[in-house]
């Protein structure tokens, strides 16, 4: 693949026509992955200080994003890590791994940023996918709402949730501990927290049907393209509601990065919707506010 | 895929030449080449992660593997993941199982097999538990689950804590008859 031929007269910054517009979908998805890289490299000092360095150095060195051999070299090193660590590392390891591989391809090619955006949507499609896979058809524990009412029971991460809006009280929580434990005694569960177990049952479920649907149906003319339009609405929810209470903001960050990259050129305040959901995570994840209000 | 650029992608990084000129990974010299390589290459991260996830999948269901773990995005799908699972060690001796320590040593392995617990890893692992613990019998070694039985509220004294084998191994090999 040839590059693309370099512009006829070079860029001048201070011409409005030839200053790089800072919404571009491609370089923001870029350096908002970078960002994601330095907030989140991994566990172990051997994973997080290369991808660390390398993604800080990619910040600050003016273009330095636009080498693909960055991405690939990350590609690879991430690759090696999943293979060292097997079958350890979580899913957002490996979504990251494709990730940065898209980008060095993409980089690689002639129409960057729809390629890119093909990568993106297809990546997205298919991790929802295999994901209502698992929660749809493979696993009864979550369709009968079990697994949500474990999660709310027995899960410190989901504490504050279960008792802000399920209800339920540290000594109930401690008198399940010992049940969990040893099997003896009995369970305690508030009709709030199995309510609120079917809630996140349901929309789970539906949200994350309605963006591998909408992600993996192919461009269409006619009322499919109106649909296939809804998909930045719905991922964009998704990302504001699930990550407020779910304890992985590596993947909620990734996602983010990913929607932005298959925005369609024009949809600059989508862009906008996608960084601030970006950062929404993050006040998420570092303010204790579930925490100030189950204390209220 | 490649076609005539919008305003905005004119201004975008697409008329950016890319910083690396050198050898390029992708090689293709035709418009049509271009237009098959733009269309095809950005598919093959989204084909790797389907190509790791049916694995996953595979593996889970043939090999008890963790939904949690492998790729698949099994994660906050079921409540079989890693903390409901505990490897055990027994000695047997006149036919009383007596329960072994895993050694620090052997927690990396214990780890492995608890998250992925293939019946040859398992035996693996029995076979090294039993060269470093050498006891005067043979080991067994079982991978376990543990469920909780929910039932629905307002039965909940009904809910029963239950535990059951999901791969064991014992070392040396138990004939069919011990197994039984």
């Amino acid at each position: 693949m040839t590059n693309p031929a370099p512009s006829a007269s070079p860029a001048n910054p201070a011409n409005p026509v030839d200053r790089p517009d800072p919404l571009d979908r491609l370089a923001l998805s870029a350096r908002l992955s970078l960002v994601y890289l330095v907030l989140n490299p991994g566990l172990g000092w051997m994973q997080r200080a290369p991808v660390q360095i390398a993604a800080a150095l990619a910040l600050v060195i003016p273009g330095a994003w636009q080498n693909r051999l960055l991405w690939l070299g990350l590609a690879g090193w991430m690759a090696l890590r999943l293979v060292m660590a097997w079958p350890h590392s979580d899913n957002h390891d490996y979504l990251i791994a494709y990730w940065c591989l898209a980008l060095g391809i993409a980089l690689s090619l002639p129409g960057r940023s729809e390629a890119l955006a093909r990568s993106a949507r297809l990546l997205i499609g298919l991790c929802f996918g295999f994901a209502v896979l698992w929660k749809g058809i493979l696993s009864p524990d979550f369709v009968n709402g079990n697994f949500f009412r474990m999660a709310f029971l027995f899960d410190a991460r989901f504490a504050d949730l279960a008792q802000f809006a399920g209800g339920i009280t540290p000594s109930m929580v401690d008198h399940n501990d010992h049940f969990l434990a040893t099997g003896q005694g009995s369970l305690v569960e508030p009709a709030a927290l199995t309510r609120l177990a079917w809630f996140s049952t349901v929309w789970t479920l539906a949200s994350e049907s309605a963006i591998a649907l909408l992600f993996l149906w192919p461009q269409a003319s006619g009322i499919i393209s109106h649909l296939t339009r809804c998909r930045d609405v719905v991922l964009i929810a998704f990302l504001a509601t699930t990550y407020a209470v779910a304890p992985v903001a590596g993947f909620g960050w990734l996602l983010a990065c990913m929607g932005l990259a298959q925005t369609t050129p024009d949809a600059r305040m989508t862009r906008i919707a996608y960084v601030l959901a970006f950062f929404l995570i993050e006040i998420y994840r570092s303010v204790p506010w579930l925490d100030a209000l189950a204390g209220v | 895929m490649v076609g005539p650029k919008s305003p905005e992608e004119t201004k975008s990084t697409d008329s950016v030449a890319p910083s690396s000129r050198g050898a390029s990974i992708l090689v293709a010299v035709s418009s049509s080449q271009h237009s098959a390589a733009t269309r095809w290459w950005p598919l093959v991260p989204g084909l790797l992660l389907a190509l790791v996830a049916s694995h996953q999948v595979f593996l889970s269901q043939t090999a008890q593997m963790n939904p949690w773990k492998g790729g698949g995005f099994g994660m906050f799908a079921t409540t079989d993941h890693g903390s409901a699972r505990r490897v055990r060690a027994w000695r047997i001796a006149d036919g009383m199982r007596q329960r072994v320590s895993i050694p620090d040593s052997l927690a990396g392995h214990a780890l492995d097999v608890r998250q992925l617990p293939r019946q040859r890893d398992l035996d693996g692992f029995a076979r090294d538990l039993h060269e470093r613990v050498q006891p005067s019998g043979p080991i067994l070694v079982e991978v376990i689950r543990i469920r909780i039985h929910l039932p629905d509220l307002p039965d909940l004294a009904e809910a029963k804590r239950e535990e059951s084998v999901l791969v064991s191994a014992h070392w040396p090999p138990a004939s069919e008859d011990q197994r039984r």
